[in-house]
Parts: structure tokens; sequence; C-alpha cells
């Protein structure tokens, strides 16, 4: 068995501890020095202390010394440490050294990463004398936590002393309990009191005082004023009494000191701005994204606007009959809104109007009924099947648009609307019988009664029953507010007398029109009433249709409904009239407003050669009549149809010539 | 159809966004880098 001396050699005595002497001395074969440590005899026997010692032998931190021998000399045991070279913190403070807050944290957390090893062994290892003493200072500047006699663990329950100023207040119960002899009762001592002891070291060495000057409370004030609040806090929670309040392990105070630069007020102002510019930077961008999806709204609200004003320009278009702008504006809108129905609807009214019937078919067939983009709409797709079967009407596919109608019906809307159309078409196209029921079937859902009476006018003047038909429009005419619906009521009795040739009755029916409507629904009526005073005029022989049928010419001139044939008809009635110079007036207008044409020469030779009737021979001047027929005859080559009246007025000229006027 | 206040709104938008956008992006460099610096800073105190 190897001698003590065999392998160290004891150079020094370092001091005196709680637990015995402590040697320095020197490894003989390694040359390193060493820690030499009696263990006092405490009442365990050596086997147990062995036993502890070889514990501590495995142990292996960088902040603890390395245990490496035991041996027993006599009744005496003795442990071999590594030695640690510097100072302890007693020494330092008692040589007036000033520790700055920054260091302390560090060794703190030193100190607490030594006492989460020792207290995570199985079983825990309790230092239980962490004192200034029992820290040193190595030359790099880091601590060592020595003197391990003290150690005890957790299920021996065994304490062995205290120093006063750094002992929990348990452990300090304890000892006195012991030591007065009172039966123990049992005060729990586990790592919380080195939390306590170490608290407590670090209380001393940032300000200078012990605990014990202060009846074991530490003064917050001096403590905030060394450590600062956060660090403060720290170790007076390390200093609770209750151990409850304390921190529950090394670890937990060890990651308390970690956080400490965390703590501070200005980095907690630094997260609090840090995290309002995200929550502001978060907000922005919600904000954005509302504005973006806002926008996205009404880009589509003014998608909407813009083609609703595109559908109204295309109606304004129309009315106006403007219909190459109108196309435009189709197409525009049709851009904008493909699957919308009304710019598709609107432009099949416009072929409509300008009774284009085979393109508004085939426009409604290609561009609205194929059209897979279209969303369908019942009620206008009702109005399109309308303009579609009247199309057709119009040419005369009479079987077609009874299809059509029936596809009408189909929607479901608006066919109360275009019963008495469909009712006629069905007449036209020989179902006069289904007509009728369509008729009957209207009146008795109580459609309106007056177009449906019209509507029984159309189809019996179609089947050729001019009598029934015209007490049908008779009695629609009497019933219905619809002024349109007269006028048209009126005119189609008008066609029938005309037809019976009847035209004083006609006549009299248009006269009772022009009386009973309102002026703008009088231009047909004024137009259809002038011819009848001129066809009366030319079968009776009588001025007073002429002055008649001029007073209607005039009438329409004055509501500005005046076209070329108004002035055409003028001149000739005037002329007939033996009013030339009012002729002339009407002539020189029909000029300025029309421009030249063959027509108008031809009228002012008329009234010349009618002039040139009314003097004496003698006084005949025939140069004027020449010069305004060789104008008609220059102007008339270039055209196609055949005039008979030209043919007269060559006869006349012949004959002017022959007779040696000209 | 032109610049519209829809698409006025669209366009501060998305650019609006775009910039938050790189702007939280560049926070999380940045703010490391601050809270990094000041811890630092304390811990030498």
């Amino acid at each position: 068995m190897e001698k003590f001396s065999d392998t160290y050699e004891i150079i020094g005595k370092l001091g005196e501890g709680s637990g015995g002497i402590v040697y320095k001395a020197i490894h003989k074969r390694l040359k390193k020095e060493v820690v030499v440590k009696q263990i006092k005899n405490q009442g365990m026997a050596l086997k147990e202390k062995r036993k502890e010692v070889d514990i501590l032998k495995n142990l292996n931190h960088s902040y603890l010394p390395q245990v490496l021998d035991f041996f027993e000399i006599g009744s005496n045991a003795y442990t071999v440490m590594s030695f640690i070279p510097g100072k302890s913190l007693k020494t330092l403070l008692q040589e007036g050294r000033y520790f700055q807050k920054k260091e302390v944290i560090r060794w703190a957390m030193q100190l607490c990463s030594a006492l989460q090893y020792l207290h995570e062994q199985i079983p825990p290892i309790i230092h239980g004398d962490i004192k200034p003493a029992n820290i040193m200072l190595t030359p790099k500047g880091d601590i060592c936590l020595i003197d391990f006699n003290i150690s005890f663990f957790m299920n021996s329950g065994t304490v062995l002393g205290y120093t006063d100023g750094y002992t929990s207040p348990e452990q300090y119960q304890r000892v006195r309990n012991i030591k007065e002899g009172i039966r123990e009762n049992f005060v729990k001592i586990d790592e919380r009191a080195d939390l306590y002891s170490l608290g407590a070291t670090l209380y001393h060495i940032i300000t200078g005082e012990k605990l014990t000057e202060n009846e074991g409370k530490p003064d917050r004030t001096l403590l905030n004023e060394k450590a600062g609040e956060t660090f403060a806090s720290v170790i007076e929670r390390a200093l609770e009494q209750d151990p409850r309040k304390r921190f529950q392990s090394a670890a937990e105070m060890l990651q308390a000191l970690q956080m400490l630069p965390k703590k501070d007020r200005r980095y907690k102002m630094l997260l609090a701005r840090q995290w309002a510019e995200r929550v502001i930077g978060c907000a922005c961008l919600a904000g954005c994204i509302a504005l973006t999806g806002y926008g996205v709204y009404t880009i589509r609200l003014e998608k909407i606007d813009r083609y609703n004003e595109l559908v109204e320009k295309q109606e304004q278009l129309i009315a106006e009959q403007e219909f190459d702008k109108e196309e435009e504006v189709y197409r525009e809108a049709v851009r904008l809104r493909p699957s919308s129905l009304e710019s598709y609807y609107q432009n099949a009214c416009a072929l409509y109007e300008q009774k284009a019937y085979e393109e508004c078919i085939a426009f409604i067939d290609y561009d609205i009924l194929q059209n897979e983009k279209i969303k369908q709409n019942a009620k206008r797709m009702a109005d399109i099947y309308y303009l579609k079967a009247d199309s057709q009407f119009q040419m005369e596919e009479y079987e077609d648009a009874v299809e059509t109608y029936e596809l009408l019906e189909k929607t479901g809307e608006g066919a109360e609307m275009y019963y008495k159309d469909y009712a006629i078409t069905l007449a036209y196209a020989g179902y006069p019988e289904s007509a009728e029921k369509i008729l009957e079937e209207a009146m008795e859902q109580g459609n309106n009664e007056d177009a449906l009476y019209y509507a029984k006018g159309e189809v019996e003047k179609f089947l050729e029953e001019p009598k029934q038909a015209l007490t049908s429009f008779q009695k629609c005419i009497e019933i219905t507010k619809d002024t349109d619906l007269k006028t048209r009521a009126y005119l189609m009795m008008s066609e029938l007398y005309e037809k019976e040739d009847n035209r004083e009755q006609e006549q009299k029916l248009l006269k009772e029109a022009e009386a009973s409507l309102p002026l703008e629904n009088q231009m047909m009526i004024l137009e259809r009433l002038a011819q009848v005073n001129i066809d009366l005029a030319e079968n009776t022989g009588l001025g007073k249709y002429r002055e008649e049928a001029i007073r209607n010419f005039q009438k329409i001139i004055e509501n500005g409904w005046e076209s070329y044939d108004t002035y055409n008809n003028l001149v000739i009635l005037c002329q007939k009239q033996k009013n030339l110079d009012q002729a002339e007036k009407y002539l020189k207008t029909m000029e300025e407003s029309y421009g030249e044409d063959y027509n108008v020469y031809k009228r002012y030779a008329f009234l010349e050669i009618d002039r040139q009737k009314l003097l004496k021979n003698d006084a005949r001047n025939y140069k004027k009549f020449k010069e305004f027929y060789e104008q008609a005859m220059e102007l008339y080559e270039d055209e196609e149809q055949k005039d008979m009246e030209m043919d007269l007025l060559e006869q006349l000229y012949a004959q002017a010539k022959k007779g040696g006027w000209l | 159809m032109g610049m519209t206040p829809g698409w006025i709104m669209v366009a501060a938008g998305s650019l609006g966004g775009i910039a938050c956008v790189l702007f939280l992006v560049s926070t999380i460099g940045r703010f490391r880098r601050q809270r990094k610096h000041l811890l630092e800073e304390i811990s030498m105190e």
C-alpha cells in the first residue's frame, strides 16, 4: 500500500478550516500542486467517508476543484484536491478590493452553474458552506467553489455547522435545535439553502457589507444602488427567508441571471418599441390589404357604372338614329362586361330600328343565344326573343316567328306584354284559331284589354274581316288611355277605309284623330289626312280639299316634321290652287333645304308655264321656262328612275319650240 | 377606363402593402442586431 509520503510532499500550510488543517503539497511524480485537507472525525465512519470522497472524486466541473485522492493516516483521513491558484474573495474583500457589477454577475452565473451540477447529482450534493472564503478567484478571472468538507447528501439529514451571515435560516434553525437538544421537528434543508448562502455572498461582495450587520435582512436601498434594480431583485429573491419564495433551483437562478440584461429597462423599452413598430407595420399592411380589397371592389362598381353609362348612351344614340356611333359604344360596353346582356340587347334594338331585320336575327342567334359568356336574364331574354320574333314577322317568316314566340313563352317573363303580337303572328302564319285562343286567354287573365282589342283588330284585318276589324279597333280607341296605341288603331282604321275606298269616312276619322290625339302623336295622322284630302281633291275636283291638304302640310311644317315630300306636295297643291307665288316660295325653301335636283327645276318649269299662261300671247316669254327645262334635263340624265312628268315637260318644250316661243 | 379612384386605391394599397412587407422583413435582422447590441452594451456596464 502506497504511503502518503511516497506520493505527496507537504510544502506548506494553507490554513485551518471547519473541517481541519489544510496543507499545500506537491504530487512527487506529477509535479503538480495539490491541496491536502484533513477531515475531522464528525461521527462518520471512515468507510462512509471514503465512500463520500469516492463520489466527490467523480465530479468534474470547470468551477469546482478536482478531488484526486483519499488517505487514512492513523485515525485521521485526508482528501487530496487540485490546488486552485489565486485568492479567495474574502481575502480580496479584506484587501479592500472593489468588484464591478458585471464581474460579480459573471461569477454568480459560474457559481450557479457549479451548484446546478452538484444539485443534479444522484443523490444531490449540497455544499452547505458557501461564503466568500470558499470562493477562489483564479488568475484567469474565473471563480472556483472550494471546501466541500461540510457537504452532505439530501438523505443524510446531518448538518455540521454554519457561518454567520451566509447560512440559510433553516440551516441555522436546525443547528439551534440540535444544540438546544430540541427534538428534530424536521426542518428541511435542501439545495435552496445553498442558494441563500450564494445570495448572501453576492450581497456581501457587491455592497461590501455582511448580512449580519442588518439582522439578516438586506439593505434594499444600498443593494439597489450598488447592484442595480434587476440584479438586486435576483439577490433579494435568493435571500428570502422562506425557501418557498426563493429560486427553487440553481438552474432557475442561473436563468434569472442570464436574463438580467433582458430585464433592463432600456432593453424592455427597446422590445416595446420594436413590438410597436411591428404592430404598426402589421396594421399598415392590414390597412393596405383592406385598401386594395376595397379598391378591387370599387373597380368592379366603377366598371358596372361605366357599363351602365354606355348602355344609356346606346339608348340615346338609338333614339337619335346615330347607329354607327351606337355600334362603337356597344363594342366598348361588351369589352368591359362581356357577360352582361344589356348591351347586346341594345345593339339588337339598334339593328331592329334600322329595319335591318336579317342582321338583327343573325346577331341574336350568334352573338347572344350561342354566346356562352352571357349570363342569361329571363326578363331580358323575353325582350330579345320578341325582337327576333318581330324581325322574323317583318321578313314574313311567320312560322319561324311563331317558334320564337313559343320560346318567349317558355322564359315565363313578359309573355303578357307580347300576347297581341303573338296572336297577330299566329294569324299571319295561318293559325287564326290559335290566335283567337291566345287573345281570349289573355283577356281571361285580365291582360290589357285595349292592346288585345287592337291585336284582335289586326287579326281580323289579316283575315279580311273589315267590319269586325273596324269594331275591334274602335273598341280599342274607346277604352285605351295609351295614345300610341290609339294612334295605331286610328291608322289601322284609316287603312281599312282606304281599302274600302271610303275616303270621306276616312277623312272624318282622321279629323277626329287629329282632334283627340296629343300633338306629338299627330304626325302620321296629318300626313295621312293630307293624302286623303289630295285624293278627295283629285276625285271630286273640289278646291276645298286642296286647301285642307295645304293646311295639313303647313301644320306639319310648323311642328318641324316636314320632309322633301311635304314641300313637293305643297308646291303642287299651291300650283293647282293657282297660288303661284306661294308655290314658288315653297320651291325656294325646298331648294335651300334639300339642294338642287331635277325635280325642283321641273317644278320651276311647270310653274313658269302656268305663269306665262296667265299672260297675253304677245307678252309671253318662255326664256325662263327654257332655262329651267334645260337644267332639269341635265340633272335628270343621272336619274335611273323614269319620271312621267319629265316626258310631259319634254312635250311642252317641244310644243313651245314648235310654236315659236323658243 | 383610365385612372379611376378604384385603380388609385389598388395601386396605393399594393405599393403600400409591398412597402409594409419589406419593412416587416427588414425588422427581422435589424431588430435582432439592435437587441444584441443593446444586450452587449448592458452586459459591458
